[in-house]
Parts: structure tokens; C-alpha cells; sequence
């Protein structure tokens, strides 16, 4: 489990050079919304973060393709797990 | 430096070697008949490379994205409509750089940019449906409406009576129509352009930004430069002839880094 704020911070981390600052933080905070997961001062689940990343990519295939966004989630899972590692 | 960054110099650098003979003719210094020569030339080489390679791109783009993907129909029909927009730019370059004649008003060219418009039209309001899609928080459909409801207005208001007297001069009826379906046309692709950029400006500092920034400035940079045509023309101001070429040369450049960068995001 992580924090959710850090989970989103890793995310907007590295959707920004594709959307943007505004729009990767907008956008997750938003699907979180939708998927009713809390953000400030709770723990994200493996299933809530497999929930946004699928939301995320399914969004950001029309901008950069599955392969590309597929390939952006797997870095943003990769870091997760680099980072609860560390 | 990075690759976008890159490429941005690089159609920056290019763009601006290219519009500097005619800044030159604008600012009084034409360079007599070498200057002719030039421009002739390098007019014509630039606007048909910067077509030629959005149009590639479009196509490179419509090809990366999978079957089922609503941008590969988008990047199809932008790639249709710059192919035939280049094919028009060929036939007018043609008459001038090969042929060494005043490439006639109306021409086969002509009815290559007429083509074009409703294929670039299609291509907009696709991919505003596609972004509407994506579950982003883009704004709403009523924003989107509105935006577009407010271009159409004002592109009637201020239209109107910018091309009543084009449409007043005496001329051919072919003539007087095209001199007066460009800039209406350009002020319809306004309205995708205008609701396009309100969602694309919540993309700021991100590489789908550039693709949308280039893009929707060179459209625009395309309807000032066509009405710009028809009122030289109706006045008989060809001596203002270089500031026409500028805007194209600059909107093309414009389209074409916006096609290249949905390019690169895809590889």
C-alpha cells in the first residue's frame, strides 16, 4: 500500500511531459474522483491503482496510441514499485 | 536538447529563412531581378515541403494508430486533405517555378484547395468528438458548443462585411466565388479550431499541446492569409502580394510541426 498523494505525484510525474502538468494532475485527480478513491491522507490499494492506470490509458491512447500509453503505464508501475521498494 | 525541442528549431530556423526574401520585398528591398528569382523559388520550394511533410506525417500518424483508435480516422482525413492541399500548391508551384508563367486565377489548383476543405473540416470535428472520448476533464459538450456557437457569430459578423465589397467587384463568376468561398471557408474551420484550442490549451507544457498549437495556429495563419488575398486582390494591391506568401509559408510550417510532433508521440 502507498500513500495516495505519492502515487499520484509518481503519475502526474510522468504524464506531465505528454499532458502537461495541469492536465496529468487534473486528469488523475479526476478518475480518482470517479472511482471514489480518497487522495488526501489515505492509502491507495493495488486494485484502486490498477483502476486509475487502466482509466488513465484508456484516455491517453487516443493521444499517443495504446502501444505508447501502454508503455507510459508500465514506467509509472515500475516506479511505483522501485519506490515502495526503496 | 531534446527531440521536440529540436524540431522546433529546426522549423523555426527553416520557416524564417524562408519568409526573409519577402520580409526583405516588404521592407523595400526587393533585390531586383535576382530577388524575383528567389522568391520564386524559394517560395514555392518551402510551401510545398512544409505540405509535403505534414502530409507524410498524417499519414505516418494515421498508420501508427490501431484499427479501432477514433485518431486514426482524424490523422486519415488530415493526411487526405494536406496530400490534396500539397497537390494544389504542385500545380501553382508548377505554373510559376517550371512552366515561368503567372499561375492563372482560377486553376486546376484550385479545385485541389477547394477539395481540401471539407476533408480538414471532418478531420477537426473527429478528433474534437475523439477528445470528447477520452474521459479528460475537457470541458463540457455545452462549453464546446458555446465556443463554437461564439466563432460562428463573430466570423458572420466580422465576414460579412469584410467580403460584401470582394463580392462586388466586378470579375468572373467563378472568380468572384472562390475570392469569396476561401475566406468563408477558413472562417468554418475556425470554429473546430477555436473549440480545439480551448481544449488543447489545458495541455500546456506537454507534447499533445505542440501537435494541437501548431496545428490550430497554422490554420489560422491560413485564413488570414487567404483573407488577406481576396481583399489585395479585389484592390489591386499586388505590391502587398510578400505579406500573402509569409502567412502561407508560416501556416504550413506551423501545420507541419503540429503533424510531426503527433508523429513522434506515436514512435
Amino acid at each position: 500500500m502507498a500513500k495516495t498523494k505519492d502515487a499520484l505525484d509518481t503519475i502526474v510525474g510522468m504524464l506531465s511531459p505528454y499532458l502537461g502538468e495541469t492536465m496529468a494532475r487534473a486528469a488523475a485527480l479526476a478518475h480518482c474522483q470517479k472511482l471514489g478513491i480518497v487522495v488526501e491522507g489515505a492509502d491507495i490499494s493495488r486494485e484502486q491503482l490498477d483502476a486509475l492506470l487502466r482509466k488513465l490509458a484508456q484516455g491517453m491512447n487516443i493521444f499517443v496510441g495504446r502501444e505508447k500509453a501502454a508503455t507510459v503505464v508500465g514506467e509509472i508501475q515500475a516506479a511505483m514499485a522501485a519506490r515502495a521498494a526503496s | 536538447m531534446s527531440r521536440s525541442a529540436r524540431t522546433d528549431l529546426v522549423f523555426l530556423v527553416a520557416s524564417l529563412l524562408a519568409v526573409v526574401p519577402f520580409v526583405l520585398q516588404l521592407a523595400g528591398r526587393p533585390g531586383g531581378p535576382s530577388g524575383d528569382e528567389v522568391r520564386l523559388y524559394v517560395g514555392n520550394a518551402a510551401k510545398l515541403a512544409f505540405l509535403a511533410i505534414a502530409a507524410g506525417a498524417a499519414i505516418g500518424s494515421a498508420k501508427q494508430f490501431e484499427r479501432d483508435n477514433p485518431m486514426r480516422g482524424t490523422w486519415r482525413l488530415f493526411a487526405a486533405g494536406f496530400v490534396t492541399f500539397a497537390a494544389g500548391q504542385a500545380v501553382l508551384g508548377t505554373y510559376q517555378a517550371v512552366l515561368r508563367l503567372p499561375s492563372p486565377f482560377p486553376s486546376a489548383a484550385d479545385a485541389f484547395f477547394m477539395c481540401s476543405y471539407p476533408l480538414l473540416l471532418a478531420a477537426l470535428f473527429r478528433a474534437i468528438r475523439a477528445y470528447g472520448a477520452t474521459g479528460y476533464p475537457i470541458g463540457t459538450a455545452f462549453e464546446r458548443a458555446g465556443t463554437g456557437g461564439a466563432v460562428a457569430a463573430v466570423a458572420v459578423i466580422v465576414g460579412y462585411p469584410t467580403l460584401k465589397p470582394v463580392a462586388a467587384i466586378p470579375a468572373p463568376p467563378l472568380e468572384t466565388f472562390l475570392n469569396v468561398a476561401y475566406p468563408v471557408l477558413d472562417l468554418a474551420v475556425l470554429v473546430p479550431v477555436a473549440i480545439l484550442l480551448r481544449i488543447a490549451v489545458r495541455f500546456r507544457g506537454g507534447e499533445v499541446w505542440k501537435v494541437w498549437a501548431g496545428l490550430l495556429a497554422g490554420f489560422v495563419l491560413m485564413c488570414i492569409g487567404d483573407i488577406l488575398f481576396a481583399h489585395f486582390a479585389a484592390l489591386g494591391r499586388a505590391d502587398l502580394d510578400p505579406l500573402i506568401h509569409v502567412m502561407y509559408i508560416l501556416a504550413y510550417a506551423a501545420i507541419a510541426r503540429g503533424a510531426l510532433g503527433q508523429y513522434q508521440l506515436l514512435k
